[in-house]
């Protein structure tokens, strides 16, 4: 419902859903494209193709130092980075959340607690915090990888919900059920819940961007573990070949120019609901 | 940018406990809001510092034995036993004996009574303080001159664009800075790099300022610092920039249609008494507000510029600490953020009231 | 990149990069043509060339060195990064600033081996003789020594330094020296007798600048004795050596060394450069311009990686590119007590070796191409005389993956729905490495991952940072760990005894030495036995010998290919660089024997 509304109203939230639901489509079906593209061969195959190719019909972002079809190893390197930012975001969302919610929605002691709680983390620099897991980790899986960038970016989420809940809690459809001795768990969901949805959809935009750049973060200072090849991964090695002075702009280009749709698509979302949704911003169209 | 605005409603309602000091009649409730906000201050930092200093102490592994077993495995001839002495010796230099509680009491004690965070191990027996003392000038000025940079740009463009909010000038902008706004600094930079200092040499990407020139009050020193400096601060206050501008641009439309500005334009101001009287002060307060939001993440994010750049502050001695396993350094350098960023917040929460009568009366 | 900021340190510091291999034939250069096995075409260095016209950057553009010395007075020389700038003690953590020019052309060692040439050159010292059970070594210094501060270095500094760390079990490499000497004394001002705590033919190895440095190092007397070795910062620090520190910018990560007139063996090593600066390096594409416009003189192993040389190369014809084989042949260290059991069992180990295509490993995963591995040694002049090639003959390191099968099978590792089980449990293989996924040691050892994934064998590849590798590797929680092979300078003994089960430690305590946990009861008694016998008397060979034959029947290190670099030179502003043709030195810019190289540079324009 929300979803529809929005694209009616809003040209950045179209564009948004169109850019990530293509990186989405991509990553899905990476195996796919990679095989249409490279047929069998294993696109982290060493030596697979010639050395440093330049971008060609066969091979449209040229081949690295070790032979292999860049193309090929972006599909590859997709998938990693949208799940880490998707499970992240997901999970930070959800956390953020709940606590939002009962914070904002019991108020008083617990409010306060969990404020304080919430505004103690919020305050602690999450990247170096970030940086320093992945120097000590031992090879992490995408899973593992998205828990912990997700463990450092609930706060942010938490304070925006409870924001919102706050505000919800004072409208007078709210007010009535609480007179009329509705259970807690009736007015969230009937009453309070849907009309979160948008707000918790722009969490979910936020954390996941910010999940998706940790993770870059991770892979270019050289602290990432290691196993995962994703977005960032490449890049990084793009920057430790040279690719200026092995004029191979491409290795550079093409990880990114994905990269960057990635964070577009997501934000354009997150900003096409909050015009819709938000009214201090409605006015803006 | 959409925080900015989200979290200035979540301060005004987290705002209203005052009243209920001043209903007890107890305190001037001035005082009782500078105690109370002190107060949550303080615990905020306690917690916080807390929270790091356990988060570094229960991360799985030894470093000190860690960083023995490289040493002595480096080739030289005869490493031999006596190891665990100097395993031992360390782990007591570097406060790492004990339960952890008694690690804990330790380490308080040490940074509140002395400021001390313990030797580092990237460059010891030199105090973490000293080495972060070293970098901490680089970072702020860094992080500083983009920041202010950002904020008045941001800001003016804002308000410009708000302003001229139908034309299609204004919204194609809000468009464009809308989407640089979210791709992060660092991939500015890094296309700034290229850019400007690979492919057309003509700014540094490198260093904080020329060797050659000696440092000191010199036009030259200080040319160099903005030379070394322009390509970092650019990249962030770039993308900082587009943030203030969307966030400044909703304010001041929002403020557009509001009834007394209708009635300030019945009443035959000129436009621009309107947007200097009304529309700028209106929009700009909230900003300076949320500025101290900001600028936690501005001085973590700079950790990846400052990497790129090869620059001499915080960032660069973080990397370089995490990668021997520098607790003291490393948690030293985290401490300072979130000394930095609450300390930041207080003084715009006190300095607020001052600005704004509008908030003065609500407490 | 700064990704490369741990694995380059730790290369630095553990590997120890090395030496050039001995004879044309061993050049990394010389068999690039046949190494494209699998339809993988060899890199043209040309083909740079003809790529269309120099990019604009290198057209008109010239920017001076950012240095504050006179640049045709100066030798540049970028490192990996460091953040050591106030202390040169190097008996405390990180105290010796790495590379940044202390123990290159500050310190001066007793003496210096060059690999290059087999040549021992005296520094300090002037010789050392053993008693007839080498039990006593007498060692003399050179009568006109002198430490930079014009005090003369005698006797007296050396037995100094040998009581300092006797007294204090807490400083780096006083372990070398506890377990070893029983005392040392001053006979005269230019001798010093040492008395052994046990029959040693090979403590003499400490004095000797082989890999990078040496174990021993003398301090003055005069400077530490009223100082806690424990946090003496040693800064200035005063030594013998050709230069002394001029400043260090912190804030520029750059250290400037200068030129000492009064160095008292001028005579011999009269350097040119009136200053060294080293700094630290920069992303790769900015220093091949600053190489390009003449600003940088030589990196460190990787600050111009061996591709961005060769496109160097292909532009400035005066551009150097000097191979060089390094001392410690990237390796894997089976941990015989490792959590799947299988590295215990002989059979294990063997299957692993033959799992490696080592022709690739060499020569299409190194770069530059190296040699695939052959012994547990580097194949240099000095090594032959322990290469016994009928040994090894019959133990083979070839790529057979239905000999590995067999051994697999052999081990007890059956094949149960396609994935192959140790006494019932499914095994799963852990191999950690302290490299990054870029590097050819990691590339190596996926590569055996992958084979092994086509017998079955399921086997998990992480790469850790510096910290995190050194814990899980001495406290043993991995079955394989894929690294280098270092420390033969002038005998087997010298690696065989990282494998004794005298330091056998179990697995979750922390190990010293023999971090794979070797066991090879028979190997262990032949190389406890050469530790007390001279390598050089002929009498001792048929146990090396022997030892040679148990380490390949036991495997406790599995050889992969050499380690092989490439340095590359700038002629711009200095000329007598070693060259392919004329290799008179250790080319490596970290080394401390590369003072004989900063010894033999003139200046360019001179020379022209």
């Amino acid at each position: 419902m929300a979803f529809i509304n929005t694209w009616r109203q809003s040209g950045q939230f179209r564009f948004g859903v169109i850019v990530l639901s293509l990186l989405i489509l991509m990553g899905v079906f990476h195996q796919l494209l990679i095989r249409l593209h490279i047929g069998d061969t294993d696109p982290r195959q060493i030596g697979a193709f010639g050395i440093l190719e330049s971008p060609s019909w066969a091979h449209p972002f040229g081949t690295d130092p070790y032979g292999r079809d860049w193309l090929a190893m972006n599909l590859l390197g997709l998938p990693s980075s949208l799940l880490v930012a998707g499970i992240a975001g997901l999970i930070s969302t959800v956390i953020g959340a709940v606590v939002g919610f009962v914070s904002g929605y019991k108020g008083g002691k617990t409010d306060a607690s969990l404020r304080t709680m919430t505004d103690m983390l919020l305050v602690i620099p999450t990247l170096p915090l970030i940086l320093t897991l992945g120097a000590y980790a031992r090879g992490l899986s995408v899973l593992e990888l998205a828990l912990v960038l997700a463990a450092f970016s609930w706060p942010f989420a938490a304070r925006v919900i409870r924001s919102q809940v706050l505000s919800l809690r004072e409208r007078p459809y709210v007010e009535l059920s609480k007179i009329s001795d509705l259970k807690d768990r009736q007015i969230i969901f009937q009453d309070i819940l849907p009309n979160m949805m948008p707000y918790l959809g722009i969490g979910l935009a936020t954390s996941s961007v910010g999940a998706a750049f940790a993770l870059v973060g991770l892979t270019i200072i050289g602290l990432a573990p290691s196993g995962v090849l994703d977005l960032g991964t490449l890049l990084s090695l793009a920057l430790e070949w040279g690719a200026l002075s092995l004029q191979q702009w491409t290795l550079f280009f093409a990880p990114m120019t994905l990269l960057i749709l990635l964070f577009l698509g997501a934000a354009f979302i997150s900003q096409g609901l909050e015009q819709v949704y938000n009214p201090r911003l409605r006015g803006q169209q | 940018m959409t925080i900015s605005v989200e979290t200035i409603e979540a301060k005004s309602a987290d705002n209203r406990s005052p009243v209920d000091t001043r209903r007890k009649g107890r305190l001037n409730p001035v005082v009782a809001y500078l105690l109370r906000r002190l107060g949550i201050y303080l615990l905020t930092l306690w917690g916080a510092i807390t929270l790091s200093f356990l988060f570094f102490r229960l991360i799985p592994g030894d470093p000190i034995s860690a960083f023995v077993t490289s040493m002595e495995s480096q080739g030289r001839y005869g490493a031999g036993d006596s190891s665990e002495q100097v395993v031992e010796y360390y782990r007591q230099q570097f406060g790492l004996d004990g339960t952890l509680l008694e690690q804990y009491l330790r380490y308080m004690e040490r940074v509140v009574f002395h400021f001390d965070f313990g030797p580092s191990l990237v460059s010891y027996p030199t105090p973490s303080t000293d080495l972060i003392m070293r970098a901490l000038p680089w970072t702020l000025g860094l992080v500083g001159a983009a920041t202010i940079l950002s904020w008045v740009i941001g800001v003016l463009l804002g308000t410009l664009l708000g302003w001229t909010r139908s034309s299609w000038i204004s919204r194609w902008s809000t468009n464009l800075s809308l989407g640089v706004s979210h791709i992060h600094a660092y991939f500015i930079a890094l296309l700034f790099v290229y850019a400007f200092a690979y492919w057309n040499p003509w700014l540094p990407a490198s260093g904080a300022y020329d060797a050659r020139i000696e440092p000191g009050w010199s036009l030259d020193f200080i040319g160099s610092i903005i030379k070394h400096g322009t390509l970092p601060v650019l990249s962030i206050a770039l993308v900082g920039a587009t943030g203030w501008m969307i966030s400044t641009r909703a304010l001041v439309v929002a403020i557009l249609g509001e009834d007394y500005l209708t009635f300030a334009a019945a009443k035959g101001l000129s436009r621009w008494r309107i947007l200097t009287r009304y529309v700028m002060r209106n929009a700009w307060l909230p900003q300076v507000a949320a500025l101290g939001i900001t600028l936690g993440g501005v001085v973590g994010g700079s950790v990846l510029i400052e990497n790129l750049f090869r620059y001499p502050g915080l960032g660069a001695l973080l990397v370089n600490a995490l990668g021997v396993r520098d607790l003291n350094t490393a948690q030293a350098v985290v401490s300072l953020l979130i000394v930095f960023v609450l300390t930041a917040n207080l003084i715009i929460d006190l300095l607020l009231p001052l600005l704004d009568p509008r908030v003065r009366q609500h407490r | 990149m700064s990704r490369q900021l741990f694995t380059r340190r730790s290369v630095l510091g553990a590997a120890g990069l090395g030496v050039a291999g001995l004879g044309a034939a061993m050049s990394p250069f010389a068999n690039r043509s046949n190494a494209s096995p699998g339809g993988g075409a060899a890199l043209d260095p040309g083909c740079y060339s003809c790529s269309g016209p120099a990019p604009a950057y290198l057209r008109s553009y010239r920017q001076s060195a950012s240095i504050p010395t006179p640049r045709e007075q100066t030798l540049v020389i970028a490192q990996p990064p460091t953040v050591v700038f106030d202390s040169f003690n190097p008996y405390i953590p990180n105290g010796m600033a790495g590379s940044y020019g202390l123990d290159q052309v500050c310190f001066e060692h007793l003496f210096y081996f060059n690999f290059e040439t087999g040549e021992l050159i005296n520094g300090i010292g002037t010789g050392w003789e053993y008693n007839a059970d080498y039990t006593e070594l007498v060692l003399r210094l050179n009568p006109n020594a002198r430490w930079s501060d014009g005090t003369p270095l005698t006797a007296d500094d050396i037995v100094f330094t040998v009581a300092m760390l006797q007294g204090n079990a807490s400083l780096f490499t006083a372990s070398g020296v506890i377990n070893n000497v029983e005392s040392a004394t001053a006979i005269d001002p230019q001798t010093v007798q040492y008395r052994l705590l046990r029959a040693n033919p090979r403590y003499h190895y400490a004095f000797i600048a082989g890999i990078i440095g040496a174990g021993f190092l003398v301090q003055p007397k005069h400077i530490w004795e009223n100082q806690d070795p424990a946090s003496f910062p040693n800064n200035p620090p005063v030594h013998a050596g050709p230069y002394v520190l001029d400043q260090v910018l912190p804030d520029q990560f750059m250290y400037i060394w200068r030129k000492n007139h009064d160095y008292w063996n001028i005579a011999n090593l009269n350097c040119q450069p009136e200053y060294v600066i080293v700094r630290q390096e920069q992303p790769v594409d900015l220093e091949v311009q600053e190489f390009q416009r003449g600003n940088l003189d030589t990196g460190g192993p990787l600050t111009i990686d061996y591709l961005n040389q060769q496109v160097i190369k292909a532009t400035d014809e005066s551009a150097i590119l000097f191979p060089f084989s390094d001392p410690c042949p990237r390796s894997l260290f089976p941990n015989f007590d490792g959590p799947s059991g299988l590295m215990a069992i002989p059979e294990g180990r063997w299957a692993v070796s033959y799992m490696i295509d080592r022709q690739v490993a060499a020569e299409v995963l190194s770069q530059p191409p190296s040699q695939p591995a052959k012994f547990p040694w580097a194949p240099y002049v000095s090594n032959e005389q322990w290469s016994v090639p009928e040994i090894q003959q019959q133990h083979d390191f070839t790529f057979d993956m239905n000999r590995a099968a067999e051994l697999l099978d052999a081990a007890g590792a059956t094949l149960v729905d396609g994935r192959r089980q140790l006494n019932g449990q499914p095994l799963n293989v852990q191999i950690i490495t302290p490299v990054v996924v870029t590097d050819p040691g990691y590339q190596i050892a996926d590569m055996l991952r992958l084979n092994a994934a086509e017998l079955g064998l399921e086997m998990t590849l992480s790469s850790l940072q510096g910290g995190t590798h050194g814990d899980v590797h001495a406290f043993g929680d991995y079955d394989i760990n894929a690294q280098w092979m270092c420390g033969l300078v002038f005998d087997p003994v010298q690696m065989y005894d990282d494998f004794l089960m005298r330091d056998y430690v179990p697995v979750g305590e922390r190990a010293i030495s023999n971090l794979n946990r070797v066991q090879l009861p028979e190997f262990d008694e032949v190389v406890t036995r050469l530790e007390a016998a001279d390598p050089a008397d002929p009498a001792n060979k048929p146990d090396f010998d022997r030892a040679l034959e148990l380490y390949f029947e036991g495997l406790p290190v599995i050889p992969t290919a050499q380690t092989a670099f490439s340095f590359l030179y700038n002629t711009k502003t200095w000329t007598g660089w070693p060259t392919p043709e004329d290799r008179y030195g250790i080319g490596a810019s970290w080394w401390s024997q590369f003072r004989f190289v900063i010894g033999r540079l003139q200046p360019a324009a001179a020379a022209q």
